[in-house]
């Protein structure tokens, strides 16, 4: 490991901060927010609740610890998001840097901003509302330790799930934190969930650090050798001799081809409209008939194609709409060799681009394919020809 | 091993699910030569490319940089090679010092600062050291990639379309540029290109692909007529219209 490289990987994120309040905002705002939030639930709890329970230690506490592995785990995805969306990996793994040292600076960047989060956070629970996490004992550091390691799993966790289902598994990394506080028993004791959740909950090192620190049974040191293990699991394809990340070379390198997909386009020959489109298609489907159009010309950019290319269709001179493309099937029809473009049922509307009339199908590329419709937009739900008519005045 | 040639290619093969996109590939490059690496979309080029820089795993076949096994050694080999793509800009959030800085300690390069200005003088990016990449014209970024490109000075280049989105003015300037450091001796180039004037006017020697077979390699200026095309254009045509049957042509 080269430490030179991995300064390069925190320095990057450190430019970004530096150059964006943006990105400097969501270090600090929602936690903070957070600890007001819980704080004066807690308070609130406190004066009409039971005499001797503390609310501040049980939930403003729990809360604090909490949001300080969602930090740890947003501070390495996000690191990691900043190439996703500058579509940078082709650069940084075309220079002698490795897979180890890649998730080392990720990792380090976490560090240096979860620590800012914590920090934060600490403030305002101690400063305004007297949280005092010495309380917690010797728990704590351990504690602490556990879930900075747990995050730090979950964070490299969700650079793979996203390296492997593509960016568009963006959303669930987000939600991942959420989807397992249930089982992490960050307000109530592992007792309080039925068998199966208990059960499921021993998976998670987050349950074993917030029972030890409502000073119940369970093992912190169980919780910090779980811990230790998933990161271990979750880095291990950077361990696999020969040690140099080349099968992550190549996952990025397929994910970065995803991202810059080449497109087909196509006249819809007889449609009047994407209505008509859909009618037609929703007759082949009930059918059972592969929605499939036959061409004799294969494209010879098949890999990009199949790389999330889609089948843009131009009705009335717009393209209007778009296919995921899935298979290219090579077919035969009287002894000469054509192509089966076969495609998603999925018709996703996209906002409407000009396109003259030509021939057979053309490539189209990803930077000149029109935006997606997004649903739910006013121009979504406007009438197809009114979309049509505000395109052609430039005002879509 | 030959100590001029910088990179050494053989019998290089990547087979995906669906097609064979290089299928035994071999050629070298030596020190102050640009080897075109020609052929149709598609040919297996930027392929064959990703794979000398192992960003792609080969099915099979070895890669030598430098005399150093760039499959089995891939840091060693990478220290001595850069790369510029004009599909692969540098981060547009950053300005083009940060990117600099940034690349320099990727490839660890020695007395940074003076190289980051060594290259900024030379790629004319003076006026836009403190602008971020993303609102530089194209032919500004591809003159960043370049810079980015020269800053660890590599013995082995590797340009995918470099002048593609640029004016022919623009492009006569970046080839002026290129060409000036290989005449220095130390580096040699790969160079793919979909402009045939610029090949024969910059490359060497270039290699045909077609289908990830490659099926011609010489000198641009003699290889039209020696298989009877007036230009390098119309040979590039023939060969893409009538792949692997070339040779017996």
């Amino acid at each position: 490991m080269n430490l030179q490289r991995i300064e390069a990987i925190v320095l990057r994120q450190y430019y970004l901060l530096r150059g964006s309040i943006t990105r400097i905002f969501p270090l600090f705002v929602w936690v903070v927010i957070d600890m007001v939030l819980w704080g004066y639930i807690s308070r609130y709890l406190g004066s009409v609740g039971q005499a001797g329970l503390n609310f501040t230690t049980l939930l403003l506490g729990a809360v604090l610890l909490w949001d300080f592995l969602t930090r740890v785990m947003h501070g390495v995805t996000m690191a990691f998001f900043e190439d996703v969306w500058s579509r940078n990996f082709l650069n940084m793994f075309a220079a002698p840097l490795s897979v180890k040292e890649y998730i080392g600076g990720l990792v380090l960047s976490s560090i240096i901003t979860s620590v800012f989060g914590l920090a934060a956070m600490l403030l305002v629970a101690q400063g305004v509302f007297g949280l005092s996490l010495t309380s917690y004992g010797a728990v704590l550091v351990p504690g602490l330790f556990t879930l900075f390691l747990f995050g730090i799993a979950l964070g490299v966790l969700g650079c793979a799930t996203v390296l492997r289902l593509g960016p568009a598994a963006e959303w669930l990394i987000w939600s991942v934190p959420a989807l397992l506080s249930p089982f992490a028993c960050v307000f109530y004791p592992l007792a309080t969930l039925p068998e199966w959740m208990q059960w499921a909950s021993h998976v998670f090192p987050a349950m074993y650090v917030f029972e030890a620190l409502r000073g119940n049974s369970a093992s912190v040191t169980t919780g910090l050798l779980l811990a230790a293990f998933y990161v271990v699991l979750s880095c291990v394809r950077t361990r696999l001799p020969p040690c140099t990340g080349k099968r992550a070379h190549c996952t990025l390198q397929r994910r970065e081809h995803k991202l810059m997909a080449v497109h087909l386009v196509k006249l819809c020959v007889g449609a009047e409209s994407i209505q008509d489109l859909e009618d037609w298609q929703n007759t082949r489907v009930k059918k059972k008939q592969t929605l499939m159009h036959i061409t004799r010309n294969t494209p010879k950019r098949a890999e990009e194609v199949l790389s999330g290319g889609s089948l843009y269709w131009v009705i009335k001179s717009f393209v209007c709409a778009r296919q995921r493309i899935i298979e290219l099937r090579p077919l035969e029809i009287d002894g000469i060799a054509h192509c089966g473009l076969v495609y998603d049922a999925e018709l996703v509307r996209v906002r409407p681009q000009p396109r003259r009339a030509f021939q057979g199908w053309r490539y189209l590329e990803a930077k000149d394919a029109p935006v997606d419709m997004k649903r739910g937009s006013p121009e979504a739900g406007m009438p197809e020809h009114m979309r049509r008519e505000l395109a052609e005045l430039g005002l879509l | 091993m030959n100590p001029s040639l910088v990179l050494t290619v053989s019998d290089l093969r990547k087979d995906s699910r669906i097609k064979t996109a290089v299928d035994g590939v071999s050629f070298s490059v030596s020190r102050g030569e640009i080897v075109g690496l020609l052929g149709p979309n598609g040919a297996g080029k930027t392929t064959t490319i990703n794979m000398v820089l192992g960003v792609l795993l080969p099915t099979s076949g070895n890669i030598h940089i430098n005399g150093v096994d760039a499959l089995r050694q891939r840091t060693k080999a990478m220290q001595g090679t850069n790369f510029a793509a004009v599909y692969a800009p540098l981060p547009g959030n950053l300005t083009v010092l940060q990117n600099l800085n940034v690349f320099g300690k990727l490839y660890t390069v020695q007395k940074l600062k003076s190289r980051i200005e060594e290259v900024i003088e030379q790629f004319d990016l003076e006026d836009f050291r403190n602008t971020k990449c993303g609102v530089l014209s194209s032919g500004e970024q591809t003159r960043v990639c370049l810079a980015k490109a020269m800053l660890n000075k590599p013995s082995l280049l590797l340009l995918d379309e470099p002048t593609a989105s640029l004016d022919p003015s623009k492009a006569h300037e970046i080839r002026e540029k290129i060409k000036a450091i290989v005449a220095g001796g130390e580096c040699g180039v790969l160079w793919t290109s979909h402009n045939m004037h610029e090949v024969q006017q910059v490359c060497d020697r270039v290699i045909f692909l077609s289908k990830g077979k490659m099926l011609l390699e010489g000198d641009p200026r003699l290889l039209p007529q020696q298989h009877g095309h007036a230009t390098l254009d119309d040979l590039f045509i023939a060969v893409a219209r009538e792949p692997l049957t070339f040779n017996e042509a």
